[in-house]
C-alpha cells in the first residue's frame, strides 16, 4: 500500500510538474533598457546568448521599441544571458539568467541598464 | 531500563545519530546554495536556496537516459540475485555430501575483492557476447554470496515439517521454494532488495570497463563525465549526488523495518 501511495504521490507530481511546464514554456523573455540617466532606451540591440556547459553561445537578437522593451520567443535555454547594446549610448553589462525549466516565461525583474 | 537512563540513551543516541547525518546535511546544503565548501567559518545554516544546480544537472546531461540505464540494470539485478540466491540458499539448507565444503568455499570467496576478479569476468562477459548490454552490466553482480546467506539464514529458520508437507503434497522444489519458502522469508527478500538494488545503483567500477556506449552510461558513470565538463562542479555536483541517492533512500524507508529484521534475523541464534 504504502509502495501505491509513494509512486502515486510521485507519478501526480511529475504529471503536474509537466503540465505546467507545457503550458508555460513559449521560450518567451521579456525585459526593458534603460539608458544611464532611467530613460528608456530605443532602438537598443539585446543579444540573448545561451549558456552552456563550456561556453557562452549567441542565439538571438532583439531591438528595443519606444518604450524600451524588447522580448524574444522560442528560445529555450535555461540558463543564460542577456546584453544590450547601442553605439554612442553604450552597453549593459552582459548578465546571466537562470530559468526554472526549459522555454520557461520570464519577465526580467530588473531592466538592462546601458553604460556609456 | 529506568526512564532517566532510557532517556539518556536516547538522548546520546540522538546526538549520534545527528553527526551521522551531518555530510549528508552539507551535501544538500550546498547543492541548494553552491556555496564553497571550504569557506571558514562554515555557514551552518544555508542561505539564498534555489533550485537551479538541480535543473543545470537535468538539463547539461541526459540525466533520465542515465536513471533509464540504472533503474534497468538494478531491475535485472534484483531479479537475478532473488532468483539465483534463494536457490542457492536453499540447496544450501538441504543436507548433501559436501556442504560444508561448499558453505567454507563461499565464505572464502567472500575475501576475494572484486577488483582481483575484475578481468576473469571481463573475459566472460565477452565470450557470452554481453559486453555493452544491460545484461553485461548486470551479469556480476546477479548473485552474491552475502545474500546467500541472508536466504539460508531466513529458510533455516522454517521449520522442516513444513518443507516435509509441501514434498508430501507433491510440491516440486522449486515451488516449495516459490511458495512456502518465499512467503516466509519476506525479511530476507527485503533485504536483498535493498542491498542488491544498492550495489548495482552504486556500481561504478564494472559499468566503467564494460561500457562503451554512452548511450549505455548508468548513473555513477554519467556523474564522472559530468564532472570532466563542468567548471565550477560544487552546487551541480552535489545536487547530482543527492539526485543519484534519492531512489536508494526511498526503497531503504519504504523497506527498513523489514531490511533490518532480515539482517538480524540470524544474529542470536546459536
Amino acid at each position: 500500500m504504502r509502495y501505491l501511495i509513494v509512486l502515486g504521490l510521485a507519478a501526480a507530481l511529475a504529471g503536474g510538474c509537466n503540465a505546467w511546464v507545457a503550458l508555460h514554456n513559449d521560450g518567451i523573455v521579456r525585459g526593458r533598457v534603460l539608458q544611464g540617466d532611467g530613460r528608456p532606451a530605443a532602438g537598443v540591440t539585446v543579444t540573448f546568448w545561451e549558456r552552456t556547459l563550456t561556453s557562452l553561445e549567441r542565439r538571438a537578437t532583439a531591438r528595443t521599441g519606444p518604450d524600451g522593451r524588447f522580448a524574444f520567443s522560442g528560445q529555450p535555454a535555461h540558463h543564460f544571458a542577456l546584453q544590450a547594446e547601442q553605439t554612442g549610448l553604450g552597453a549593459s553589462p552582459r548578465t546571466l539568467y537562470r530559468r526554472y525549466f526549459r522555454g520557461q516565461n520570464l519577465t526580467l525583474a530588473e531592466p538592462l541598464r546601458l553604460r556609456p | 531500563m529506568r526512564p532517566t537512563r532510557a532517556a539518556a540513551v536516547h538522548g546520546a543516541l540522538t546526538v549520534v545519530s545527528a553527526l551521522m547525518l551531518v555530510p549528508f546535511y552539507w551535501v544538500l546544503k550546498t547543492s541548494l546554495t553552491g556555496e564553497n565548501i571550504f569557506q571558514y567559518p562554515p555557514a551552518l545554516l544555508p542561505r539564498a536556496i534555489h533550485p537551479f544546480y538541480y535543473v543545470d544537472v537535468w538539463y547539461y546531461i541526459p540525466f533520465v537516459r542515465y536513471v533509464a540505464n540504472s533503474v534497468i540494470v538494478s531491475a535485472i539485478v534484483v531479479l537475478g540475485n532473488l532468483a539465483f540466491n534463494a536457490l542457492a540458499a536453499y540447496a544450501l539448507t538441504v543436507g548433501f555430501r559436501g556442504r560444508r565444503a561448499v558453505i567454507l568455499l563461499l565464505l572464502s570467496c567472500m575475501l576475494i575483492p572484486f577488483q582481483a576478479t575484475i578481468i576473469p569476468a571481463y573475459l566472460i562477459t565477452k565470450q557470452l557476447g554481453l559486453l555493452n548490454t544491460h545484461v553485461g552490466l548486470a551479469l556480476p553482480l546477479c548473485s552474491t554470496i552475502v545474500c546467500i546467506f541472508v536466504f539460508k539464514t531466513s529458510f533455516d529458520a522454517v521449520p522442516r515439517s513444513l518443507i516435509d508437507a509441501a514434498r508430501i503434497d507433491g510440491l516440486a522444489e522449486w515451488r516449495i521454494i516459490r511458495h512456502v519458502m518465499l512467503p516466509l522469508s519476506t525479511s530476507a527478500v527485503a533485504t536483498t532488495v535493498i542491498l542488491s538494488f544498492v550495489w548495482s545503483w552504486n556500481s561504478f567500477l564494472w559499468p566503467l570497463i564494460v561500457i562503451r556506449n554512452p548511450e549505455l552510461q548508468t548513473l555513477p558513470l554519467g556523474l564522472s563525465t559530468f564532472l570532466s565538463y563542468m567548471e565550477n562542479t560544487t552546487g551541480a555536483l552535489y545536487a547530482f549526488c543527492i539526485m543519484v541517492l534519492v531512489p536508494g533512500v526511498v526503497l531503504f524507508l519504504l523497506e527498513q523495518r523489514r531490511f533490518i529484521e532480515g539482517l538480524t534475523s540470524g544474529a542470536t541464534k546459536g
